[in-house]
């Protein structure tokens, strides 16, 4: 297995009707990079998640993560291998408090060998790394927006997961709490865990990035640094259209 | 099995509930002459299965079924049917008609795996419907209709042993649905009732415990309807009915949803409660609408949350 080889999506398309939502995408992503999807509203990044984790089937194409073909797989099988999602809408456990949500993961990581304490110091330990600790006992319906956002956060990370994919992690967050759970994003990266992340505040995922991908219409528009993305007229232009770049670019 | 999340108190303490209900149940048929009495007991053990069972999917899982007596009238079917008519031993028909339920959980939980929501409860509404056409029409050469299928055995005679051997049936079948629903099991299948998409990116193959689901809750239904069979030693369409499905939900509803024993508790009470007073009878679909009408308005969690409401009062009563 090369490095390449980590992730890999190739000629991926997904089709709903006559839309193509996902539309022939090629890229790689190799052990422990950090990598940004951005693209306007639309663009097809979520439904690229969506097929990355199996929660949907592409029309063709596929996928290998860590040398195998995991294109026909479901979305449990995915997470043992270790692939591990948050959602765009949080999807808590409702009913749940914070440390049964994050228990959940950690019972089935147990069962599968990836952990061996006992799931519930497991999950507090995930939940002091995402500064939730002093949230344990709070049921998730109660829990401001800013902690369902970081609770989707540690039941992820509770799976053991190798590759990490955020749907927008910052989304209604205040600027304070961008900057925190920007730091806990960044010391998962650090502990070797590789991220995909979406992401429409820009700021953050410039910062946090090593490598971006732009999506406009299904398809890859740009791949790069994040300086070489903001200077591409392309990128620019799907976000201002063409009067804006010609008012950006003078 | 491990206990991951211990559950609400009855009453206080929930081992000496359980005790004292135990001792008060063993020495009844001491107490009292009637027989009458005791067979409307008898009744209240077989649907506090059943009303369990139906838990177990729909309250634990969050799958709805709207027809649970699908799986209580056709072991009972079969075990009248193939004992009568097959001349089978009693056991083997009992295993037989359990056996039915077990499969008719498969027949019914494969397809309904894929769906969600009102189209799983019009799905399993329509089993049980198709079932009840088959009982009350389509074939009443087999079923006999509304005459059913008499002469059914029965393992003990009398309504003193019968009583027992409920009780015990009633306690075994209650104590594993609630071990397991009390279980890393029981979490994993309310985590799916929370939310299907988180479980499964959580690493919870949902399908395999929906089927786990719904073929502990096809088995458990299965032995009271088996159970009833031999009791009642005649089977008619009653056991497949709508009205059948609807008590279900309405036990369960007035007990507590998703906790076992509340489900138990309403299956116990109500069925005292309209036995008791066959008057009341004739004006049972009415009277179960008012109650269900006034628990979800007044009292949405069940008997279960009353108690839990009491049990903080006390607590918050020792504060003072």
């Amino acid at each position: 297995m090369t490095e390449n080889d980590f992730l890999k999506v190739v000629n991926l398309s997904k089709h709903f009707k006559g839309l193509k939502a996902v539309d022939d995408v090629n890229f790689s992503v190799h052990k422990g990079e950090f990598l940004g999807i951005i693209g306007p509203n639309g663009a097809g990044k979520t439904t690229l998640f969506n097929l990355i984790t199996g929660f949907l089937k592409p029309t063709s194409g596929k996928i290998h993560f860590k040398g195998k073909d995991i294109t026909g797989t479901k979305p449990h099988e995915r997470v043992k291998l270790g692939i591990a999602r948050t959602f765009q809408v949080t999807k808590p456990f409702r009913k749940f408090t914070v440390v049964e949500n994050v228990i959940i993961s950690a019972l089935i990581a147990r069962k599968q060998g990836k952990i061996q304490e006992h799931e519930r110091d497991f999950a507090m330990d995930v939940l002091e790394k995402v500064d939730l600790a002093h949230r344990k006992d709070t049921l998730a319906e109660n829990l401001p927006h800013g902690d369902v956002k970081k609770l989707e956060i540690a039941r992820a990370l509770a799976t053991k997961p190798e590759l990490l994919l955020l749907d927008e992690p910052f989304s209604g967050l205040t600027g304070e709490e961008v900057e925190t759970l920007q730091d806990v994003i960044k010391s998962i990266h650090e502990n070797g865990i590789t991220v995909i992340l979406i992401e429409h505040v820009l700021k953050a995922c410039m910062a946090l990035s090593e490598r971006i991908i732009v999506l406009n219409y299904g398809k890859i528009i740009a791949d790069g640094t994040p300086h070489q993305v903001c200077m591409d007229r392309q990128v620019i232009e799907a976000y201002l259209g063409k009067r804006g770049l010609e008012f950006a670019t003078g | 099995m491990k206990e991951v999340k211990v559950s609400t108190s009855i009453l206080g303490n929930k081992y000496t509930a359980v005790l004292a209900f135990g001792i008060i149940a063993a020495i009844l048929p001491l107490a009292t002459p009637s027989i009458y009495i005791i067979h409307v007991l008898i009744l209240a053990h077989i649907f506090v299965i059943y009303a369990a069972s139906w838990d177990i999917l729909t309250g634990y899982t969050g799958q709805l079924n709207l027809g649970h007596a699908m799986f209580f009238g056709l072991s009972a079917y079969v075990v009248a049917i193939t004992n009568t008519m097959l001349k089978l031993p009693l056991i083997l028909s009992t295993i037989t008609g359990v056996f039915s339920a077990f499969l008719l959980s498969l027949v019914v939980g494969i397809p309904c795996l894929r769906l969600r929501g009102p189209y799983l409860a019009i799905t399993t509404f329509s089993f049980s419907w198709i079932l009840f056409l088959l009982a009350s029409s389509a074939m009443i050469w087999l079923s006999g209709g509304e005459e059913g299928v008499r002469g059914v055995k029965t393992f003990v005679v009398g309504s003193v042993p019968n009583y027992y051997l409920s009780l015990v049936l009633m306690i075994l079948s209650v104590y594993v649905l609630y071990r397991i629903a009390s279980s890393e099991t029981g979490l994993i299948l309310k985590a799916i009732k929370e939310d299907e998409d988180a479980a499964m990116a959580c690493g919870i193959d949902t399908t395999r415990y929906k089927l786990l689901a719904f073929i502990l809750s096809g088995i458990f239904a299965g032995i009271a309807g088996a159970f009833y069979a031999q009791y009642m030693r005649i089977v008619t369409v009653d056991v497949v009915t709508l009205e059948l499905s609807a008590s279900a939900i309405t036990f369960s509803l007035i007990g507590g949803i998703g906790t076992i024993i509340g489900p138990a508790i309403g299956a116990y009470m109500l069925t005292i409660l309209f036995e008791g007073f066959s008057w009341l009878a004739d004006y049972r679909i009415l009277i179960y609408n008012l109650i269900i009408v006034a628990f979800v308005l007044f009292l949405p969690g069940g008997l279960m949350r009353l108690n839990e409401k009491i049990g903080k009062k006390e607590v918050d009563g020792d504060k003072k």
